[in-house]
């Protein structure tokens, strides 16, 4: 009989609304990452033999790798794998592995792991560079064993069981998408900010998230029964059993809310009080159940976001692979305009294989439209994809971290060199398509007007406009206070961006969390924003947000905001501005 | 039980090919070893153990031995890290 602690509640972030639950799978983090399993006690002895055929085949390797240094350079260098063989053979080390699987009745790779880091730690600490050396060592031998370990296909449990609620210090974008393919019920970080691009990605699947739970990755253990509420950012684990029959009883309708709160939007699109339509429409990323919906409710795409492409496959799709994804989604939400924006893919977002480069401040890196003009071919794989699928005239091209007016000429010029090819060989594609930029990187808004003339369009990417602009880093949970797009500096520079627009008469989208959130949306309509696109789960709200707004208040909502000084008035400001339209 | 306090002299201290001579020495050895530095004991035959001493120079290790030979073992021991490890004396 498993005995189950109940704890008290841990409180995180909300990252992605729902409510979830089910059973807890604690990931740890190993290059690989290393899941902690409970073993039943007649495996143990399997478990013990598994990490003995580990090791062996480890010494199998290093044997070979040493012979052949020794060979080919010879003496000291063929000596390195002389303490690499001893550590592989550390037979009091591994009879503390041996006893501790015992004891625990965890799997090999997760304690052997564990007590290999421990016994990092101190060298870690050293401000020794040759004993942090033999921190190379010693991760170079146990990075070995453990492949070996779950490299057994037979032995390691790649399947998850659908609905586990994932437990982790962080997950990376591409690996919530991993977990989405495994039917993941929810997702648990104990580090992490809302705002981060992981977070992103859940939400745009829909999977109920809660980050900054701090420890939980060490408070939660595989095989707890755990209850997210992605509203509220609260993790609870193991309630009672009463309540958790109570949960599974009420099942469908606790965790399908959000998709269905889609299918009772209202009158699309929303009207003002005084009967001012306001252009409404999604983030997509995915394809997902979301699309069928929207398309149904006659939502557009303000915001396609195509890196998980790459994601998905660890490499840049080809051209036809690139443009059957894009026609299908463009095909389903025709008539309404889709806005495809290119790869923005970097360092810090996404491990990029061949085209990995190690950078110290990988948000001011190479990433963005100045990555994609580095690989033109790649580039323009990508646009003529994009321009394929926009032959029945829905789509619009968005060019991702433009800061400078000669990278917005490159794109531009690369776009008709694309079309050209395509000419060349007779594919349709829409010779009238609009180009527009994110206006996300602070001198893009300052220099707005000067993009203003050769652009159709832009669009706000409100979260790293506030990055780059108050110098936080947006998955920095300790300044996840600092960060805050209503900061009148932020502010400033939106307000700058929708003159060079209005003076251009072109239209200005938001398209990063801002727009979604329902303190912002009345300043963001009486700045001037011609169209808020978001999350498709903040969808019902802002659209029965917008029902009760007056347009000409806004206008002067958000005048008396531009004249205030500090965040804190103009946060109360909103917040009052929103009790009152209750 | 022996017992035998050393200085560690080699400039870079019990890095990894120090370590790694001291607990290839003690292994030869039948009686256990220990190796101590400030109140952290190890087994002086696991190079795991002794790594994680992350002894540098100047510093103090007390080395214990316990069986049949352990009179030459710790002797034996303390000459290699106060000589500096032989021909490493100087790295």
């Amino acid at each position: 009989m498993v005995t189950r602690k109940k704890s008290p509640l841990i409180k995180g972030i909300a990252a992605s609304p729902g409510l979830a639950f089910g059973e807890a799978r604690v990931i740890f983090k190993w290059e690989h990452s290393i899941e902690e399993r409970i073993v039943p006690a007649s495996g143990v002895n399997a478990e013990i033999a598994r990490l003995d055929k580990a090791v062996e085949e480890t010494l199998v390797e290093l044997e070979r790798w040493r012979k052949s240094a020794g060979q080919k350079i010879g003496g000291p260098v063929a000596k390195i794998f002389d303490t690499q063989v001893m550590i592989a053979c550390d037979h009091d080390f591994l009879n503390k592995v041996k006893d501790d699987i015992k004891g625990s009745r965890k799997n090999a790779e997760y304690v052997y792991s564990m007590l290999v880091e421990n016994s990092l730690t101190p060298l870690r600490m050293s401000g020794d560079d040759y004993m942090r050396q033999m921190v190379y060592d010693i991760e170079a031998v146990s990075r070995r064993i453990i492949s070996h370990l779950i490299g057994l296909g037979e032995h390691a449990e790649t399947q998850f069981p659908p609905g586990c609620i994932f437990v982790a210090q962080e997950f990376t974008p591409a690996e919530v998408l991993s977990l989405y393919e495994r039917h993941a019920a929810g997702i648990v970080t104990s580090g992490g900010s809302a705002i981060s691009h992981m977070a992103l990605v859940a939400r745009s699947l829909l999977i109920p998230t809660v980050v900054g739970a701090v420890q939980s990755h060490l408070k939660i253990k595989s095989g707890d029964r755990v209850v997210i509420d992605g509203d509220k950012g609260t993790v609870s684990i193991n309630p009672g059993d009463a309540e958790w029959k109570e949960l599974h009883k009420h099942k469908t309708q606790l965790t399908t809310r959000h998709i269905s709160m889609l299918q009772n939007l209202p009158e699309f699109p929303p009207r003002t009080a005084d009967g001012v339509a306001i252009d409404v429409a999604a983030n997509i990323d995915l394809p997902g159940p979301v699309d069928q919906i929207l398309s149904q409710h006659k939502v557009g795409v303000g915001l396609y976001r195509t890196e998980f492409l790459y994601l998905q496959n660890g490499s840049f799709p080809a051209e036809d692979k690139q443009f059957l994804v894009y026609d299908a989604v463009v095909s389903k939400y025709y008539p309404q305009p889709v806005v495809i924006r290119t790869f923005d893919l970097g360092s810090d977002k996404y491990f990029m294989n061949e085209h990995q480069v190690k950078e110290g401040n990988p948000a001011l890196g190479w990433r963005g439209i100045r990555a994609a003009l580095d690989m033109p071919k790649i580039f323009k794989d990508q646009l003529r994809a994009i321009l394929r699928a926009s032959h029945r005239g829905n789509v619009k091209i968005l060019l991702p971290m433009v800061a400078d007016i000669s990278e917005l000429k490159k794109a531009l010029d690369l776009i008709k060199r694309a079309m050209v090819e395509l000419r060349q060989k007779s594919i349709k594609f829409d010779r009238a398509i609009e180009v527009g930029v994110m206006i996300e990187v602070p001198s893009a808004a300052v220099a707005a007007e000067l993009m203003a003339e050769r652009v159709a369009f832009f669009s706000i990417g409100s979260n790293d406009l506030t990055q780059y602009t108050l110098a936080a880093d947006r998955d920095n949970e300790r300044l996840a206070r600092i960060f805050n797009p209503l900061h009148p500096a932020v502010l400033r520079l939106i307000e700058i961006s929708i003159a060079a627009a209005r003076r251009r008469n072109i239209p200005i989208a938001m398209c990063g969390e801002m727009s979604g959130d329902i303190i912002a949306i009345p300043l963001l309509i009486g700045l001037g924003i011609t169209q808020l696109s978001m999350n498709p789960s903040k969808l019902p709200a802002a659209c029965r947000l917008i029902t009760k707004l007056n347009y000409q208040k806004t206008v002067e909502l958000a005048a008396a905001i531009m004249k205030m000084k500090t965040l804190k008035e103009i946060e109360a400001r909103l917040l009052d501005y929103n009790m009152l339209l209750k | 039980m022996v017992k035998k306090t050393v200085k560690v002299v080699n400039r870079l201290g019990m890095h990894a090919r120090p370590s790694a001579m001291f607990v290839s020495h003690a292994s030869k050895f039948k009686a256990e070893i220990f190796l101590e530095k400030e109140g952290l004991e190890v087994n002086g035959k696991s190079i795991m153990g002794v790594m994680m001493l992350a002894a540098e120079a100047g510093s103090e290790l007390i080395i214990t031995a316990e069986g049949e030979d352990e009179n030459e073992a710790v002797a034996s021991l303390a000459e290699l890290i106060s000589s500096g490890f032989g021909d490493l004396k100087n790295l």
